[in-house]
Parts: structure tokens; C-alpha cells; sequence
């Protein structure tokens, strides 16, 4: 293969290894990023309807636009201390595919929102096998941005471990 | 052995042998009382047997009649069957009676069953015997019984009884009678049977008959053996035993008459059976008859045999009552002799009160003289008399021995008292002079000798009173017709003797036991009364030249010869003293003094007079010494007099100056006062001025107030800009996602979203900024509100330190005008400070003229004490009456004018103050010797 063509390849392969776009936001000081795609929508805190008998990280329901979606926090999920909601906490709504082919929306929690990154998947690393730490719990992988550390969320895993158990 | 009776106690030992005597007798007495109650015992048992044989005698008799009357039956003879059913039923009561007998006599039943069932078992099978085996068995079952009788006669001791008349009578019971009617009955049954057989187609025979004949030998011979029990009895007990002898005489004869009868139907019966001739009804009658005979011997037996009971029952309660009477008898006689012991004993202890070995000791004590031996009280008898005696033995002694001591102190004190005395006894012989006797006679025994020349103290005693005198009948006659102390002189050669005589009685008796006589020497005491009677008669006189001759004397009219013209010879010396000193004191001389050895009184009067000089020395002495102080006060007060009016005119003059001075001070004083207004008023302006800073600072701090507020609703609006920051963030991030799903054609929508992210960071970046700025700002004008504020409470206080100021001058001010009021005051001060110098002029002029005049008493003074000589400093009083004189004479005309000065003015003070310089200065001459007096310090505090 020549070195032109090695070149085309690397054009080529550019588009394809084109980064993603993913949403960070911080929890306990560290910042995970999900999937842009993912989200559906972003929203400021607001009351929620506790439901009985429900896990801790749950937080309860909300009615947005006629569609009742439950709002987990992040922090309980990952079993991080608990902080108190403010103005300016933030609800992730995240839309997946659910098992009976039907759409179905969640709500994070997260301490705040902090950017919109782009980096390849290329770049994203295993995440350590030995560590044991909380924050590491649902780790994709780790991403260096900008020399910063991002974990990168698995966010169904975290959030079907929520679906499997109310199914 | 005898030490342990030795140990026991009196009534002790007799209680062992009144007890081991009781027991001796109480043992036989045991001993016997078991022997009689053995033989009630005995008799007692014999009674039993006597019942049960007499309860057999039924049995036996219907067991008899039920032989004989079922061998009748078996013979053919069927009348009989109820005869013999009658008697199986008596012999069945019979045997019931017996039974329960039995049960009376538990040591001696049995028999009652063996019998019963033998019985039983005959009446059973009796029908199906025949007529001998049923005869055979019914006589051997009686047997028996008869065998028992006598066993039980054994057993029961009857056969034993020691008793002759009780022995027969139950040999006839227990053997004569049952023998003779089993022997009957026997004869009955066979005989009749056989005869019975006389009138049946067998017939009989003399050989069969004559079966009846060993039958009938041995009725006989039993009959000789009642014979014998009969007359044994008859010897025993006839009139006890009557019904025995009586019954055994009756049996004998009818037997003997039926065995006649027995005899003649032998013989007679086989011959008429053959002929036909027999009496059919003779077996029955032959029955009849035997059976007569049976209860013939049947009365006999039961009324001998209800005797031999009844006899032993009596004998048997007769013994048991015996035993009874004789235990109780034992039980009274123990009861008795024990308490005869125990009486005897006490009655002992009572009469000794105390063991015979301690009444030993306690007596031997009592002779050995032990007094104090240990003896308990309350005891009795002996022991109690021996304490009794004891204690009256040491009363006797203690009252013995106090009463030597008492003869002992008696003697004692005789001896050594210093009256003389002498005692005879009733036959006037000298038993006993006492040593101060004995030293008179020796000491008077030339003089005595001289009268009676025989007489010598050594030899005395035990000689006769009569020795003193010639006629010793009177004597001997005077002393025993005394009652009372008889007192007489007694001359002898040249001595004198005092005598006191009196007689010495029994206490109780009242006879003389002896005379007592008392001697005192008086040979001294008549010459020395000779002697003091010649001096005091001088010494009354006034002579006290006499003196005594103490040489001659001794004792006591020696120290008495002594002491009086010890005595007169201070008299005489005082009295010559005292006379000289008047002497001199009449003379004007105080020199003269006693002397003043002397003592006691004497010394008194010396001292007194001493003293009495000497003070009135002392006293002129002070009179000259007080009038020559006098002359020289006089002359000093004339002196001082000059001094006072010069002084007065100085103090005129400072007093001027003072009242100049005090003017200016009330000048300056006003000038103050003005300086203090103008304060005041300035101080006020001050005051105004702070106030009005104070309001401006309180300005300043409600605007400062308003800043903060506007600062606080700045903050909010930039609070609000940061929420509308968040939510444009928020919106943008949506738009990124939104951008994002749209993909390709999001692309341009995701830059512009990513723009207005930015702006909108920006935005809330620059709201944090002015909020940080904003509350800095507002820290500043909080920290300008307070300063001010301060600065406003630093107002307030100037405000208030400058009242005070202001006050203070005011007080100035005020003060200020008080001291213009007291400066007045002072002023008049001064013009009564001149008065009262003037009115001290005056003063001092009187003062002048009593100086003078004391000057002249003085002067006479001294002349009056001129007479007198004090044996001290002489009189120098009267020595310058001339200069002392001369002095007030200068005086009068100085101090003069000032007292016309006196009712003048103040505002005069200084006019006379010159006048008085002026007067004063004339009269050079009295300031001259009075130089040295005008430094004294005296006369500064004037």
C-alpha cells in the first residue's frame, strides 16, 4: 500500500472515526460523560412525586408533556453521599428502546452539567479493572479530554438495572 | 470409804443410811409383795380351771345322757329319740359355754375346739353306727373329756393347791364326781340296754349281765375314794365343806343302793326273761333310777364344784387385796421413814447451822484468837452462836484495847504535864509522883530537909504521906472527909508550897481508891512579889530611878525582874528626851529631835513628835520660800505689763496692712469672676457646635443605610440574570442535543447552539462577577456605617464632656462671687480684732495695780516668818523692798492712755496705736533690768 493510499485511508477514515459528541456533567467532583444521542432532554429541577416502597436512588415521578417519568439520582445509584437539590441541579432525561419496542424516557439527577465534548472512540480507554471506587461503578471507559479524566457512563446499565427490577 | 463419807455432809450421811436402810426393806418388802402376788396369781389361775372344769361337767353329763339315750334308740326303744335330741342340743349350749369360757381363760383354751369337732363328727355319723360303736365312741369322746378335766386340774394348778380343804374339795371335783357319774352313766346305758334286750327275741343272759360287774367294783372304788376326800375334808374344813361331805355321803349311798339294785336284776332278770315274768317296764325304770343316782351325783358335783369356785374366787381377791395392802403399806412406811430421815437431817443441819468440821475450824480459830475468821451470816444453830460469840469477843477487845490506849494517854499526859503531882493510894501510901513533882522536891530539898530531916525525893515512893507531917492522924482525918478540892499553903524550912488535894472514887462504887495531890513551888514567887511591889509604888510616884535586884531571882521572876526595869529605865530615857525637845521648840529652835531608837509605842510618840517638828520646819520653810516666789511673780506681771501694751500697738499696725491687702484680693477675685462668665458663654457655643456635627453623622448613617439597601436589590437582579444564564445554558444544551439527533443537518444548528452556550457562560460568569463586586461593596458600606456611627457616639460624648465643662465654670463663676461676700467678711473681722486690742490695754493696767499690792503683803509676810529658825536657808525675802517698789511707781503713768482709748473706734485703732508707742517710750528705765526676762518664752504665750 502506498503512502497516498495510506493517506486516502487516513482521509477516508477521518469521517469514519469522526468523534462523537457526548454530555458531561460532574457528580462528587468527577465528571462522566454519556452519548449526546442519548439525551432526550435536559431540565432544572423540579418536585417530584415519591412513590412508596421504592429503591433509595429513586427519587419519584414527574409528569412531562402527559408522560409520566421516574427520576433517579446518580449519586444513590452510584452510591455516593447524598446532596441536597438546588435551583440549579440539573434532570438528564434519557430515552432508550424498552423490551417491548416501546420508547421509554428516565431521569438523572446529576450535581451539574458541564459540557458538550467531542472525542473519537479511539480515545476511549478500558477502565481500570482493579479499582474498586464507587464512581467507577458503570464505567464504560475513561477518557482524557483537555487533561481532564472522564468517565464515560454506561447509562443503560445503570439505568436497566432499574428496568429489570421493576419488570 | 470414810474419806468419801468424811466428805459427804451431816445430813447427807443420814439421808444415805435412812436410804440404804429403806432400801433394804424396800427390796424384801419387793421380795415378799412378788411372792404373794405369785400366789394370787396361782390362785387366780385355779379359779380358771375350777370354771372351765365346772363348764365341762355339762358337756360330759349330756354327753352322757346322749350315749344312754342313743343306745336306747339303737335298742329299739324309739321314745328315746327326743330324749337324746334334747341332750345333743343342752351338750351343744353346753359346749357354746364353754367356748366363751375358754376365751376368759386364754392360757388354758383349746380344748373347746378338739372337743367341738370330735363332736360334730360323731353327731354326724351317730345314725349309721351301730349301737356299741356309737356307745364306744360317745365314751371315749367323755373320756377325754375327763382326762382334760384333769388336766386341766393340773394345769391350772388346782391339783397343787397347798390348801388341804381346797385340795379335797377339788379332788372330789375334778376326779369322785365326774368318775362316778361317767361309771353311772356307763352302768345306765350298758345296763339298761342289756335289759332292754330281755323283753326281744334275743334275750339275755347272767354271763352277758354280768358285764356290769367290773363297772359296779370300780363305782365302788371311787366311792371309797370320796369316802377318803370326805373325811379328809371332814378334818380340813367341816363347817366350810358341809355341802361337799354332805353331797359325797348321799352319792355313796345311792350308789350303793343302785348297785344293789344292779346286783338283784342280775340275777333276777335272765330267770324272768326266760319265765316271761320281767317287768317291761323295767329298763326304763332302771334308767329312771340310775339316772336318779347320776343327778344325785350331778347336784353333789356342781354344788361342790360352784363351792371350790366361789372359795378360790374369795381366796384369790383375798390375796390380790393382801398384795395391794401390803404395797401400799411399803409405799407409807418408804414415805414415812424418808421423811423421818429427811427430817432428822434438817433438824441436824438446823442445830449445827454448819458442817462439824467447819464448826471445828471456826471454833479452834475463836481459841486460837483469830477473831476475823470467816464466818457467814444467817446461818442457825451452833454455827450462828459461834458468829454471835465471835462478834461480842471482838467488841470486848476493841473496847478493851481502846480503853488502854485512853489509860495510856492519860498516863502519858500525867508524865509530862508540868503540874506536879502526887498519888497515894486509899492507905496514904505514895504510889506515884510525876517528874515535874519529882523536880520541885529535889529542887526544895535543902529547905525541906532543914523541917524534916529524914526526907530524901530519891526514896518516896511507897512511902507514907505522913513523911510531911508532924501530926498525920489530922491529916489522914482532913483528906478522907474530902468532897472537893481542898486547897492549902505548906511551909517547910524556907520553902513555900502550894497543895490541892482530892480524893480519887470508884466510878461505880464510889469507894476511895486514892488520893490525888497537886505541889506547887511558891518559894520565888513571895519574894519577887516584894520586889515588884517596891518598884511600881516608885514608878507611881514618878521615880523611875528604881530598879530590882534580878540577880537574885531565877525562872520567870528573874525575866520579870528584868523586863520591869527594862521597862522603867524606856520610861525614864523618853521622858527626858521629850522634856528637852519642848524645851527647845519654846525657844523658836526646830533643830531639836528625840532620838529614835526607841520601840513600840515609844517609838510612836518619837516619831510623832519628830515628825511634828519637822513638818512645822518644812512648813516655815515653805511659807518663806512661797513669799520670796510671790515678790518675784509681782515684779515679773509689772514687766509683762509693759510688754502687752507694745505688742498691742504692733498688732494695730498688722492689721492695717491686712485690710489693704485684702482689697486687692476682692479686686482679682471680681476679675476671675468676669474670665468665668466669658467661659461659660463659650463653652456653650462649643456644646451647640458638636450637636450640630451629630446631626449631620446620623445623616450620613441613613444614607449609608440606603446604599445597602439599593446594593441588595442590585444582588437580586443579578441573581435573576444568573437563573436567566442557567436556563439559556440549559436551553442551549437542549439545542446541542437536539442538534445532535438531527445529525448532518443539525450541524449548523449545533455551532449557533454552542454560541448561545457560550454567551450564555459568559453571562452567568459576568453575573458572578458583579455579585462578588456588589457584596464587596456592600462590606465596605457596612464597615462606612459603622465608623460613622462611631464618629457620631465620639459627637455625643464631646457634647457631654463640654456641659460638664461649661458647668464647671458656672460653678467657678458662682464660687467666685462667694469669696467677694467672704472677703467682705473678713474685713469686718479685722475691725473686732482692734476693739478686742484695746480692751487689752485696760486689762493689762488692772493687772499692775494688784501686782503692787501683792508686792506689800509679801513684804509682811516675810517679816512675820522672820522669827522663826527652820534650821534650812534664812530669809531673804525682806532683802530688796525697795527695787521691788519701785517699779509699779514707773508703770502707772504708761499704761493710762490706752485705757482711755478703749470705747473709741475702729477706724481710731491706728491713732492710738502711735499713742501708746509713744507713752511707752518714755520710760526707757524699767525696760532695762527686765532684758533678760523679755526673751523668756513665758511671757510669749501671754
Amino acid at each position: 500500500m502506498s503512502e497516498v493510499e495510506d493517506e486516502e485511508n487516513l482521509e477516508q477514515a477521518a469521517p469514519e472515526e469522526e468523534a462523537r459528541e457526548y454530555l458531561t456533567f460532574r457528580l462528587e467532583g468527577e465528571e462522566y460523560a454519556v452519548p449526546i444521542e442519548k439525551v432526550k432532554e435536559i431540565r432544572a429541577w423540579e418536585a417530584v412525586t415519591r412513590v412508596p416502597h421504592s429503591e433509595r436512588w429513586e427519587c419519584g415521578l414527574i409528569n412531562i408533556r402527559g408522560a409520566i417519568v421516574p427520576i433517579i439520582d446518580m449519586r444513590l445509584r452510584l452510591s455516593l453521599p447524598a446532596k441536597a437539590y438546588t435551583k440549579h441541579t440539573v434532570v438528564v432525561l434519557f430515552s432508550f428502546m424498552g423490551p417491548q419496542g416501546k420508547e421509554k424516557t428516565v431521569g438523572v439527577v446529576v450535581d451539574e452539567l458541564s459540557d458538550v465534548v467531542r472525542f473519537q472512540d479511539t480515545h476511549i480507554q478500558q477502565p481500570p479493572q482493579l479499582s474498586r471506587r464507587r464512581s467507577m461503578r458503570f464505567a464504560a471507559g475513561v477518557v482524557e479530554h483537555d487533561s481532564r479524566m472522564i468517565v464515560l457512563l454506561d447509562i443503560n446499565a445503570a439505568i436497566a438495572q432499574d428496568e429489570s427490577r421493576a419488570a | 470409804m470414810k474419806s468419801f463419807l468424811g466428805r459427804l455432809k451431816v445430813w447427807q450421811q443420814v439421808l444415805l443410811v435412812a436410804g440404804l436402810a429403806l432400801s433394804i426393806g424396800v427390796l424384801l418388802a419387793i421380795a415378799q409383795i412378788s411372792q404373794l402376788k405369785a400366789d394370787a396369781e396361782r390362785q387366780r389361775k385355779a379359779v380358771g380351771g375350777a370354771e372351765l372344769i365346772a363348764a365341762l361337767q355339762p358337756v360330759q353329763l349330756n354327753m352322757a345322757v346322749h350315749r344312754g339315750n342313743t343306745a336306747l334308740v339303737k335298742a329299739g326303744n324309739t321314745q328315746s329319740i327326743a330324749a337324746a335330741n334334747a341332750a345333743a342340743d343342752s351338750l351343744e349350749t353346753a359346749l357354746a359355754d364353754l367356748g366363751k369360757k375358754e376365751q376368759a381363760y386364754p392360757k388354758l383354751a383349746g380344748f373347746h375346739e378338739r372337743i367341738s369337732s370330735a363332736w360334730r363328727d360323731l353327731s354326724g355319723r351317730v345314725n349309721s353306727l351301730d349301737s356299741a360303736t356309737s356307745f364306744r365312741e360317745h365314751t371315749q369322746l367323755i373320756t377325754e373329756i375327763r382326762v382334760h378335766m384333769m388336766e386341766l386340774a393340773q394345769e391350772s394348778g388346782l391339783s397343787r393347791l397347798p390348801e388341804d380343804d381346797l385340795f379335797y374339795l377339788q379332788a372330789g371335783v375334778v376326779r369322785g364326781f365326774p368318775a362316778t357319774a361317767e361309771n353311772l352313766g356307763v352302768l345306765r346305758g350298758r345296763f339298761s340296754g342289756l335289759a332292754q334286750r330281755a323283753f326281744t327275741e334275743q334275750g339275755v343272759t347272767a354271763e352277758e349281765l354280768a358285764v356290769a360287774t367290773p363297772l359296779m367294783s370300780e363305782i365302788r372304788e371311787v366311792n371309797v375314794q370320796l369316802k377318803s376326800f370326805s373325811e379328809h375334808a371332814q378334818d380340813a374344813a367341816p363347817s366350810l365343806l358341809a355341802p361337799y361331805i354332805q353331797g359325797i355321803t348321799r352319792v355313796i349311798e345311792q350308789t350303793q343302793s343302785l348297785i344293789r339294785q344292779t346286783g338283784s336284776i342280775q340275777q333276777s332278770l335272765p330267770m324272768q326273761s326266760v319265765q316271761g315274768t320281767a317287768d317291761p317296764q323295767l329298763p326304763r325304770q332302771y334308767f329312771s333310777d340310775a339316772s336318779d343316782v347320776i343327778k344325785t351325783v350331778v347336784a353333789a358335783w356342781n354344788d361342790s364344784a360352784s363351792l371350790l369356785t366361789t372359795e378360790l374366787e374369795r381366796r384369790a381377791s383375798q390375796a390380790e387385796q393382801f398384795v395391794m395392802a401390803v404395797i401400799a403399806g411399803v409405799v407409807i412406811i418408804t414415805l414415812l421413814v424418808a421423811w423421818i430421815g429427811y427430817s432428822v437431817a434438817d433438824l441436824l443441819r438446823r442445830n449445827l447451822g454448819a458442817e462439824p468440821d467447819e464448826l471445828e475450824t471456826v471454833a479452834r480459830a475463836i481459841q486460837g484468837g483469830n477473831l476475823d475468821v470467816n464466818i457467814e451470816s444467817g446461818s442457825t444453830g451452833v454455827y450462828e452462836t459461834l458468829r454471835e460469840m465471835r462478834d461480842q469477843l471482838r467488841d470486848n477487845n476493841q473496847r478493851l484495847e481502846e480503853q488502854l490506849r485512853s489509860n495510856s494517854r492519860i498516863r502519858q499526859a500525867v508524865d509530862n504535864t508540868s503540874t506536879s503531882l502526887m498519888i497515894a493510894d486509899e492507905n496514904f501510901n505514895i504510889i506515884y509522883v510525876n517528874p515535874a513533882n519529882m523536880r520541885v522536891l529535889t529542887n526544895q530539898q535543902d529547905a525541906i530537909r532543914s523541917r524534916l530531916p529524914e526526907f530524901d525525893p530519891a526514896t518516896l515512893l511507897g512511902k507514907n504521906i505522913d513523911v510531911f507531917h508532924k501530926q498525920p492522924s489530922h491529916q489522914r482525918k482532913l483528906l478522907s472527909g474530902l468532897s472537893e478540892a481542898y486547897s492549902t499553903d505548906l511551909a517547910l524550912g524556907d520553902a513555900r508550897f502550894n497543895l490541892t488535894a482530892n480524893i480519887i472514887r470508884d466510878e461505880d462504887s464510889n469507894d476511895i481508891l486514892g488520893y490525888v495531890v497537886e505541889w506547887k513551888d511558891q518559894t520565888a514567887e513571895v519574894n519577887a512579889r516584894e520586889d515588884i511591889d517596891r518598884l511600881v509604888r516608885a514608878a507611881n510616884a514618878g521615880d523611875f530611878s528604881t530598879r530590882m535586884d534580878a540577880a537574885s531571882k531565877e525562872g520567870f521572876y528573874r525575866t520579870l525582874a528584868e523586863n520591869l526595869n527594862d521597862l522603867v529605865e524606856i520610861v525614864d530615857t523618853v521622858t527626858d528626851e521629850i522634856r528637852d525637845a519642848m524645851q527647845a521648840l519654846a525657844s523658836g529652835d526646830l533643830s531639836a529631835r528625840l532620838a529614835v531608837t526607841h520601840k513600840g509605842k515609844f517609838g510612836e510618840i518619837a516619831d510623832a513628835v519628830n515628825d511634828g517638828l519637822g513638818k512645822m520646819a518644812g512648813v516655815v520653810n515653805e511659807v518663806v520660800e512661797a513669799a520670796e516666789s510671790t515678790r518675784a511673780s509681782s515684779h515679773e506681771i509689772s514687766t509683762g505689763n509693759r510688754q502687752l501694751s507694745e505688742r498691742t500697738e504692733k498688732q494695730s499696725s498688722n492689721l492695717e496692712e491686712t485690710a489693704s491687702a485684702v482689697e486687692e484680693l476682692t479686686s482679682n477675685v471680681r476679675n476671675t469672676a468676669d474670665n468665668a462668665r466669658q467661659a461659660d458663654q463659650l463653652s456653650a457655643q462649643a456644646r451647640d457646635s458638636a450637636m450640630a456635627g451629630g446631626e449631620v453623622v446620623k445623616d450620613t448613617v441613613n444614607a449609608i443605610e440606603e446604599i445597602s439597601q439599593s446594593s441588595d436589590q442590585i444582588a437580586e437582579i443579578i441573581g435573576v440574570i444568573d437563573d436567566i444564564a442557567f436556563q439559556t445554558n440549559l436551553l442551549a444544551l437542549n439545542a446541542s442535543v437536539e442538534a445532535a439527533r438531527a445529525g448532518d443537518q443539525g450541524r449548523g444548528f449545533a455551532v449557533v447552539a454552542t454560541e448561545v452556550r457560550n454567551l450564555a457562560q459568559r453571562s452567568a460568569n459576568s453575573a458572578r462577577e458583579i455579585k462578588d463586586l456588589i457584596e464587596d461593596s456592600l462590606k465596605r458600606v457596612k464597615t462606612g456605617a459603622e465608623l460613622a456611627s462611631k464618629s457620631g457616639t465620639n459627637l455625643q460624648a464631646i457634647i457631654g464632656d463640654v456641659k460638664k465643662v461649661s458647668d464647671l465654670i458656672s460653678d467657678i463663676a458662682a464660687a467666685t462671687e462667694e469669696q467677694s461676700g467672704g472677703i467682705e467678711e473678713v474685713n469686718r473681722a479685722i475691725a473686732e480684732l482692734d476693739e478686742i486690742t484695746q480692751q487689752n490695754a485696760a486689762l493689762a493696767e488692772e493687772i499692775a495695780s494688784a501686782s503692787e499690792s501683792a508686792v506689800e503683803n509679801t513684804e509682811m509676810m516675810g517679816d512675820a516668818l522672820a522669827f522663826f529658825n527652820g534650821g534650812g536657808r534664812t530669809m531673804g525675802v525682806s532683802a530688796r523692798p525697795s527695787a521691788l517698789s519701785a517699779a509699779p511707781a514707773h508703770r502707772d503713768s504708761a499704761p493710762a492712755p490706752v485705757i482711755s482709748d478703749i470705747g473709741g473706734k475702729s477706724a481710731s485703732s491706728a491713732v492710738s496705736k502711735s499713742a501708746t508707742r509713744a507713752s511707752a517710750k518714755p520710760s526707757p528705765r524699767p525696760a532695762a533690768p527686765d532684758a533678760d526676762l523679755d526673751d523668756s518664752d513665758d511671757w510669749e504665750e501671754f
